[in-house]
């Protein structure tokens, strides 16, 4: 999990905004990243990253260390997250239609097999996530894609490990009943 | 071992490479003889690898615009938003002790208010009392105002019926 010095965190909290925006070069990829897989929209990914690091600027006076910047920052990330995708899930449900969505693509189209593999990951990956639970989702996504231990996913989520492991079996079962139905290739 | 508890670790601990060295023993003898639990086995892996080749992203620069923006923004109006805050926070950390004594306090401020307004009221029935005395002396039916002393509300009408 990364981390960053006590003294950028202090500064900040003094309301240093360089110190701040060190914060924000040094978690913004993954707060970002995470947003997009629980979100699988881009536009509500940024939403959430910008109210994440507001957020977290706000909080940051409250910060005591007691728990590592990175799991209270992962923790402010996932509830923010769900909260956005709940809530436009709702919008959706009551809507007719939505314009102007852009659902998440693999950015930059790339060519080479590496990159055709790639983009193939991607879209199976926000295929797989939209049809997991969002507690499933948070779960595979700390575990898979962010690399945190059983006891880092407990902390960052604030439940038992036991329930960690119990909703990682169910979100891969979910997941790999999802590849069979729909004949999807896990590769290329 | 059986099949349920195999795919139980299969899922888990054996793909988290977090499976101890007994278990691992034990499964690994039940997926040599269950085809069932291997084909499991192979896809949970092979779902696992979808996410490895997964990039971080970075955010488009206008959100840190915006973020800054909006701190920005909120620093110069600061003042009460930083006070509602506060309270906000104040709120959601109280522990239940304090919430108990300050449910107490309420409760005896409640009290003491009800206490002293009572006995404001209580005054101001006396008072009035007196008032009603006083205007029925005034009237100069001196007989009936001094016959009871005090809390006699008597009039003419009153003595000439008894």
């Amino acid at each position: 999990m990364k981390e960053i010095a006590k003294e950028i965190i202090e500064a900040a909290t003094g309301g240093d905004m360089s110190a701040f925006e060190e914060i924000y070069k040094t978690f913004s990829p993954m707060v970002y990243t995470v947003a997009i897989n629980i979100t699988a929209q881009t536009q509500d990914a940024e939403e959430a990253t910008q109210e994440v690091f507001v957020k977290v600027f706000r909080g940051l006076k409250y910060f005591k260390f007691k728990s590592s910047f990175g799991t209270w920052i992962y923790r402010i990330t996932m509830n923010t997250a769900i909260n956005i995708y709940r809530s436009r899930s709702r919008r959706q449900t009551e809507a007719v239609s939505y314009d102007g969505l852009k659902v998440f693509e693999p950015a930059a189209p790339d060519d080479s097999k590496a990159g055709r593999e790639r983009d193939h990951a991607a879209w199976l990956t926000a295929k797989i996530l939209e049809n997991i639970s969002p507690e499933h989702r948070s779960c595979i996504v700390l575990r898979e894609i962010e690399g945190l231990d059983y006891s880092e996913i407990s902390e960052v989520l604030k439940i038992p490990l036991n329930t960690v492991r119990s909703r990682l079996k169910r979100a891969r079962e979910a997941m790999i009943a999802y590849i069979r139905k729909e004949g999807l290739s896990y590769e290329l | 071992m059986n099949c349920k508890t195999a795919a139980d670790l299969i899922l888990t601990d054996h793909i988290d490479g977090n499976i101890e060295a007994r278990a691992s023993g034990e499964l690994n003898e039940h997926l040599k003889s269950c085809p069932d639990c291997r084909l499991l086995a192979e896809e949970a892996k092979r779902a696992g690898a979808i996410f490895q080749g997964q990039a971080r992203k970075d955010p488009p620069p206008e959100v840190w615009r915006n973020i800054r923006a909006e701190i920005e923004e909120a620093r110069e109006n600061g003042y009460l938003a930083t006070f509602f805050e506060k309270m906000r926070f104040v709120l959601s950390n109280l522990k239940p002790a304090a919430v108990a004594i300050g449910a107490v306090v309420i409760l005896l401020v409640f009290a003491a208010t009800v206490r002293f307004t009572s006995m404001g009221n209580y005054a101001e029935i006396i008072q009035a009392r007196e008032d009603v005395i006083d205007m029925i002396s005034l009237n100069g039916d001196t007989a009936a105002s001094e016959s009871v002393p005090g809390y006699d509300l008597g009039t003419p009408a009153e003595i000439y019926f008894l």
